[in-house]
């Protein structure tokens, strides 16, 4: 565009003969943008287009990305690994699928609110005790360790079911620092060591040390984690992360202490109890009855 | 100093014609708009050169893909 600086006027018209003139620069700049524009737009569908086409090459491992994620989850959620599963009768009677683990019950094999008989038939594990009006107990092998699984009735009915790991008394705890630890948790409760009591000879030999222990430990809670989320209670609340897992393993292995850990399910409420007695390890994982449960 | 060039006369003025100061061209706006397409045009020109690097990346994994597992189809022909 010409123009005058002085009286601000735009000269579009030939003083000599008043026929119309254009600004031949501005119009070749105004040519060569949209020019510019035009490439742009040419390079912005061409990329949609490549972006599509590399979306479809990359399906296949998209998918298989997809089901090994499936696969993984399923993997995870298997740590209580229940017994050969034996055909259902019908489809009436097929377990439903839990929501928790993954598992087609809420507890192994069973459902709450089994009967007690139907449970003693259908457990393939070695039977420890049943003795006890409330409670049967078993032998299984989780993670290449011994392991009590333990159902619990209520008016003969599946309230609750228990996986309890027992270690050996830990060594060298003598040569730990004992006056720079904390007392964390609380102390373990008579229910906890009345099961020493019980089980005197279900102990594991692995988890006999504090790096063992802290290894066990540490991969049964990020476990249940994984599978869970985040606990919706803990005996430490928010102190939880203000301490290293050696030193919440050094303190309950010292000074018996417990930890606790809860998780809310639509169907059951699990528990995770990390404790000590007489310097010997105990977790124990819970399943209980949402319904029924305390 | 601007001129402006009549087409149909074929005759150029330098001045204007009311009060005889010599006349200017404004030419920033078609500056800006150059400047701003030439910089839309490297931009989406990179990101399509990227897209093609991806796009190459892909179609090697499918081919090794394609190898190993190969489909249905495929197979018969072998």
């Amino acid at each position: 565009m010409y123009y005058c600086s002085k009286c601000q006027k735009e000269i579009s018209i030939c003083p000599a003969c008043k026929q119309r003139v254009s600004d031949a620069t501005a119009l070749l700049f105004y040519q060569i943008a949209a020019v510019c524009f035009a490439v742009a737009a040419v390079f912005f569908l061409l990329e949609l287009e490549l972006n599509e086409k590399t979306a479809k090459a990359m399906q296949p491992f998209k998918d298989s990305a997809e089901i090994a994620e499936k696969k993984a989850k399923v993997e995870a959620v298997d740590l209580p690994k229940p017994p050969k599963k034996v055909a259902p009768a019908s489809k009436a009677q097929a377990p439903k699928k839990s929501p928790i683990r993954g598992q087609t019950a809420d507890f192994r094999t069973a459902l709450w609110g089994t009967s007690r008989s139907r449970i003693n038939e259908e457990e393939k594990s070695q039977l420890l005790n049943d003795e006890s009006a409330y409670n049967l107990d078993y032998l299984d092998t989780i993670n290449n360790l011994d392991t009590v699984v333990r159902y619990t009735f209520s008016s003969n009915r599946l309230d609750s079911g228990h996986y309890i790991f027992f270690g050996e008394r830990c060594a060298n705890l003598e040569q730990l620092d004992q006056t720079s630890l904390k007392k964390i948790g609380d102390s373990t409760p008579k229910s906890i060591q009345s099961l020493f009591a019980i089980f005197p000879k279900l102990r594991n030999k692995t988890p006999a040390d504090l790096k063992s222990v802290e290894l066990f430990y540490h991969e049964m809670l990020t476990s249940l984690v994984g599978q869970l989320g985040e606990p919706v209670e803990r005996t430490l609340g928010e102190d939880e992360s203000l301490l290293t897992i050696d030193q919440k393993v050094a303190s309950v292995m010292v000074f018996d202490r417990t930890l606790s850990y809860s998780w809310d399910t639509p169907k059951s409420i699990v528990d995770l109890v990390f404790a000590a007695h007489e310097n010997t390890m105990y977790l124990c994982i819970s399943f209980h009855n949402r319904k029924t449960a305390k | 100093m601007t001129t402006l060039h009549c087409h149909h006369c074929k005759q150029k003025t330098d001045e204007c014609p009311e009060c005889k100061e010599p006349i200017e061209q404004k030419l920033t706006l078609p500056t800006v708009l150059i400047i701003i397409s030439l910089l839309l045009t490297c931009h989406t020109g990179y990101r399509w050169y990227l897209a093609m690097e991806e796009h190459e990346k892909a179609q090697v994994l499918r081919q090794a893909y394609l190898k190993k597992h190969p489909p249905a189809a495929l197979k018969k022909t072998r």
